[in-house]
């Protein structure tokens, strides 16, 4: 071994967080660095419509070291920054991964201003979807790719649910029908349990990419939805095929999207 | 990159000039290299007094000094790509580019995005790995730093394009990042934008008449402008603003 080898660096486990704007999802990252952060080397990548407001609110709640939170600029297209042009983000993660390195896990949060932001698998190993229930009970039934197709679906701020008028339970239970058996997690940071089911969720998730296990999926850049024939189509594996009728369909997990 | 599609490997066929379709390729903004992050220093500019209908002067300015003087290193890169020691020969065209450059913000955007170019074009046409070799030891371990101008000069090489196409490309690059921040900055028109990009031309393509035969590092220009270079590094500082530089 040459003197000055240096080892490869270490590819982290690279988890996007996306979410309509005040849903929680700075917060949810905030939550996740202080849960993990003294077991994990973490990083943080934020992309801000506007320059480093989340990074400078993360910086500021003192969860993770400074330098470790990141802001990446996306030019007012934070849609093409995390799903069609990810080159940016991908620069940011790699740098984190070599200052820091061994960095275990990149929270990559999106600047989401809607409800059909989801990363590209080729920058997220991994994400989260955050709603909270002051949007109302029937945001998770009316779907999107996000809340449909994603590794989980996070249920922000329950505790404020007695305030807004909202049935968790309900609210859960439409969104597990909505993404077909998926993750949900119903999440308050006065809750514990829900705090370590998230944590947990987290490790496990580690654990899967560690050991090769761990897929990439696209939540897609629709819900699935129902056909003429009131037949609802949901595919686990991102197959192309061509239907008997001609019509070539390409399957997300979950996500449905075809030219005829 | 680890997703499980890999990328396909362009190989050339025999007997087919593809240049121009691949100088196409390249100058689309749908290219893949975060060009949708940066405004070409337009976003400072016109948070520090330039109004909107100065962009066409604007344009102007930038075609005559930085812009030339990054179409100019891509030129000699071009050119000098076949030689042996490509690696050191990038490396002094890099180097010529950098001390025509005296703002460390231009520098950076540059670096950021030859990057990018570099990350995808090493991907898609394999014979340019060298450039994003890194070092094997010492404090080295970090990937190279190139400007945007020879990473575009050794692809521009690579991939067969002249060296007007290679100037043109570097020149159509920067008026359409201007145009399209302006467009996302202070909407207005969309025929008024492609009207100023058409009429750009003239100027681009006497930018490119001026650095196409250009073959050593001592005929790069050395024009600078100071004042986009100042917005350059004020725009670093700012805590708001939706493009990179």
């Amino acid at each position: 071994m040459p003197e000055h080898f240096h080892p490869p660096v270490q590819r982290s486990l690279r988890l996007g967080v996306a979410g309509p704007v005040g849903t929680g999802k700075s917060s949810l990252i905030a939550l996740l660095c202080r849960e993990l952060g003294t077991e994990l080397s973490l990083g943080v990548i934020t992309n801000d419509i506007y320059t480093d407001e989340d990074a400078r609110f993360l910086r500021s709640a003192g969860v993770l070291a400074p330098e470790r939170i990141r802001a990446v600029e996306t030019g007012a297209c934070p849609h093409t920054a995390i799903r069609d042009d990810v080159s940016q983000n991908l620069l940011a993660v790699e740098d984190l991964e070599q200052d820091f390195s061994p960095v275990d896990v990149v929270l990559v949060e999106s600047g989401g201003d809607n409800l059909t932001a989801t990363f590209s698998p080729a920058l997220v190993d991994a994400q989260f979807f955050v709603l909270d229930v002051a949007g109302g009970g029937d945001v998770a039934r009316k779907g999107g790719p996000g809340i449909s197709g994603a590794d989980v679906l996070i249920v922000n701020k329950t505790d404020l649910a007695p305030y807004v008028g909202v049935d968790v339970e309900q609210m859960v239970l439409d969104a597990s029908a909505a993404r077909d058996g998926r993750t949900v997690i119903a999440l308050s940071r006065t809750d514990p349990p829900s705090i370590a089911r998230l944590r947990q969720w987290v490790l496990d998730t580690l654990a899967a990419f560690r050991a090769g296990s761990l897929r990439p999926r696209d939540p897609g850049p629709m819900a699935p939805h129902a056909h003429a024939d009131g037949v609802v189509h949901v595919h686990a594996d991102d197959s192309v095929h061509v239907h008997a009728d001609d019509s070539v369909h390409v399957h997300g997990s979950g996500g449905h999207v075809h030219q005829h | 990159m680890e997703a499980e599609t890999s990328a396909p490997v362009a190989a050339p066929t025999a007997g087919t000039d593809s240049s121009a379709y691949v100088s196409l390729l390249l100058a689309d903004g749908r290219l893949p290299t975060g060009a949708h992050t940066q405004s070409a220093g337009l976003e400072p500019a016109l948070s520090h007094g330039l109004r909107l209908e100065q962009v066409p002067d604007y344009l102007r300015v930038r075609l005559s000094t930085v812009t030339e003087v990054e179409a100019a290193a891509a030129v000699v890169a071009r050119g000098w790509w076949r030689t042996q020691a490509l690696v050191a020969a990038m490396r002094t065209v890099d180097r010529a580019w950098r001390i025509r450059t005296a703002s460390a913000a231009l520098r950076d955007a540059s670096d950021l995005l030859g990057r990018s170019y570099l990350r995808l074009a090493a991907t898609v046409w394999p014979a340019l790995a060298p450039l994003a070799a890194r070092a094997p030891s010492g404090a080295g371990s970090t990937a190279p730093r190139w400007c945007r101008a020879v990473v575009i000069g050794a692809t521009a090489a690579e991939v067969g394009l002249d060296a007007r196409q290679t100037a043109r490309l570097i020149g159509f690059e920067d008026v359409q990042t201007v145009i399209a921040a302006a467009m996302k900055l202070q909407p207005f028109d969309p025929a008024v934008a492609v009207s100023w990009a058409a009429a750009a031309g003239q100027q681009v393509e006497a930018m490119v008449a001026r650095v196409a035969d250009l073959r050593t590092v001592e005929e790069i220009p050395a024009s600078t402008a100071p004042q986009i270079e100042h917005w350059a590094e004020l725009h670093t500082r700012t805590e708001r603003r939706l493009f990179r530089a």
